[in-house]
């Protein structure tokens, strides 16, 4: 028994690191641009069936894995530079709602170009096999992802933390005027902060593909699930993302052997239990 | 306040004259595959004046109305299959599902506000689709609900009324849009509608003057949830059936578009709105299978260069732009 709760656990970390790569992109694109990227669900399926495209092409996984996050990071540069650019001076819901517009597009463009059925990339080798833990063979693979949403943590707070650009963006987040008084070039900022974000939802969704199978409506479930997080965690910080994706991903996996076709039921619970005890979100910096 | 002259109040008026005219002038000649586009439209019409109360009146984003309105149409099914096929009863056990479940999920909702209530509405009425999806045994899951059919109304005092025949459904639909409209009116020039008014210009003073934003919110969330979940019970008499599909977040974009583009100032707008963009869409669904590509187009469209939409632009065009 105890094994199997270990197991589970392990599981359910490997799950959250995805949800913490679409939910990072997600409070960074809104800590700097302000705007709640309704197509980040969206930019992480075009990963997995862009990434599967180049896995296929090129036979290399790794190919795949670099190339999915660049193409989505390219696209949603130019996304934010001609169409959310001239939104900025508008209202919040306008924003929203034009990502809104943007994943209904893009999901549809997927369907076009590679129809509606299903994919899967073949697993990988040098990480198909499976370690010994607890007493269980655990796959190696799942590992591997829990070390790759451990770097991308780390990689985010150090930039944040000790480096100029890093720098420079929380000081763009914190007064955007001052920044370009300084000769920071803020319009070119977002849109590399806004194809950053893409790049990491991406990033989550070529790396899904060898564990899972995906259709081009996999957008909508992370999604919802990434705007689950974001209100467990408070919106706008990276801590209660990656908290939150933790708590999401761990409530998964024991609610699949503890409460079986109700393991989403346990995640509303969880939403609304927060909203009524701490509304501000489990992880908020100040209100 | 009506002794002033308001040319702008007078151009709504005509144009809720001119479109419940004209429904009732082309009901009357219609072949049956154009009578059933404009019950559509009928019907997202109605669904769009009850949304356009919470996006326009108190400025609240929602992803989740769709739940409401699969919910009034799953509720209309399962009383026409397991409770003697009845459209009376069939309404109000509908009404009644859709306020309460509009009730929980804009409780639940409403706790917190802006962006935040946006992401909650979608999450809470992806979880309805779930449901609805999952318990197979219920709702039939992916098959939906199937065979609910129009039949007769028995009305006291009255000679009965058959349904069946799609003309006479026109009609029906019809004069619940009329009664729809009527209530909205009503409501957005009672006290009510004027409280409404005021927080949304000054929330702070209307707190001071004791009215709690909150809970004007939370009534106008039920009031639109009963909206979507009447357009979901008349959809499902004009379907035949009812499908997970309805619950789904794009079927919430549905409403939204139509208000954005009828003109979210306008109180005729979220009409105008509905029934162009169903036009719009039956258009686009005969001559392509990708209409949703073109449909998210004319959408990003309407929000970077049309947002008066079409009731701003002819206010605009006849130099009425008082807002």
């Amino acid at each position: 028994m105890l094994e199997t709760l270990l197991f589970q656990g392990l599981t359910g970390i490997s799950q959250g690191m995805f949800l913490w790569l679409i939910a990072s992109g997600l409070t960074l694109i809104f800590g700097i641009l302000g705007v709640l990227n309704f197509a980040q669900g969206a930019f992480y399926m075009l990963g997995a069936f862009a990434g599967y495209s180049f896995v296929m092409w090129s036979g290399s996984f790794w190919i795949g894995v670099i190339a999915a996050p660049l193409a989505v990071g390219a696209l949603a540069f130019f996304l934010e530079k001609f169409f959310l650019k001239p939104a900025y001076k508008l209202n919040e819901s306008y924003q929203l709602l034009l990502t809104f517009g943007f994943a209904l597009i893009l999901e549809n463009l997927a369907r076009i170009i590679w129809g509606s059925g299903y994919i899967s990339s073949p697993s990988v080798a040098g990480l198909n096999g499976f370690i010994m833990l607890f007493g269980r063979a655990f796959p190696a693979y799942y590992l591997f992802i829990i070390a790759v949403g451990l770097l991308t943590v780390a990689i985010l707070w150090f930039v944040l933390r000790f480096t100029w650009p890093g720098r420079i963006l929380i000081a763009a987040s914190t007064n955007q005027e001052m920044a370009s008084a300084l000769g920071v070039n803020v319009a070119l900022l977002y849109s590399l902060v806004f194809a950053l974000g893409a790049g990491l939802s991406a990033l989550g969704g070529i790396l899904a593909t060898p564990m899972t199978v995906t259709s081009s409506a996999i957008g909508d479930t992370v999604i919802i699930k990434a705007f689950i997080i974001i209100v467990i965690g408070g919106l706008g910080s990276l801590k209660g993302a990656f908290f939150a994706s933790l708590i999401v991903g761990l409530v998964e996996s024991y609610g699949i052997i503890f409460l079986p076709s109700f393991e989403m039921g346990m995640i509303y619970l969880i939403v609304i239990l927060v909203l009524l005890f701490k509304p501000e979100g489990l992880f908020a910096e100040g209100a | 306040m009506k002794a002033i002259y308001d040319p702008a109040a007078k151009l709504e008026k005509y144009t809720f004259f001119t479109l419940l005219l004209g429904y009732a002038v082309v009901g009357l000649f219609a072949h049956s595959f154009l009578s059933f586009i404009l019950i559509k439209a009928m019907i997202l019409s109605i669904f769009s004046l009850g949304y356009s109360l919470l996006f326009s009146r108190v400025g609240l984003l929602s992803f989740g109305h769709a739940a409401f309105y699969a919910v009034g149409a799953y509720a209309a099914g399962l009383v026409m299959i397991h409770m003697g096929n009845s459209m009376v009863l069939s309404f109000f056990i509908s009404m009644l599902a859709a306020v309460v479940i509009s009730a929980v999920i804009g409780f639940f909702s409403l706790l917190r506000t802006k962006i935040y209530f946006a992401m909650l509405t979608l999450a809470f009425g992806m979880g309805v689709y779930t449901i609805i999806w999952e318990w197979t045994s219920l709702t039939g899951g992916d098959d939906g609900l199937i065979g609910i059919n129009r039949n007769v109304i028995h009305l006291p005092l009255f000679n009965d009324i058959s349904l069946v025949p799609i003309k006479h459904y026109y009609f029906f639909v019809l004069l619940c849009l009329l009664i729809s409209i009527l209530i909205m009116y009503y409501l957005v020039n009672s006290p009510f509608g004027l409280i409404l008014k005021g927080i949304k210009q000054n929330e702070t003073r209307m707190r001071y003057g004791g009215f709690s934003p909150k809970i004007f919110a939370f009534a106008v969330f039920i009031i639109s949830g009963l909206f979507a979940g009447l357009s979901g019970y008349l959809d499902v008499f004009l379907e035949n059936n009812a499908s997970p599909a309805m619950a789904h977040w794009s079927e919430s974009a549905l409403p939204i578009f139509a208000v954005l583009l009828g003109g979210m100032e306008s109180v005729a707008g979220p009409l105008v709105g509905a029934t162009i963009l169903t036009l719009i869409v039956t258009f686009l669904q005969t001559v392509s299978q990708d209409w949703k590509l073109w449909y998210g187009l004319i959408f990003v469209f309407v929000i970077l260069g049309f947002r008066g939409g079409i009731m701003g632009f002819i206010k605009n065009k006849a130099g009425l732009d008082n807002e």
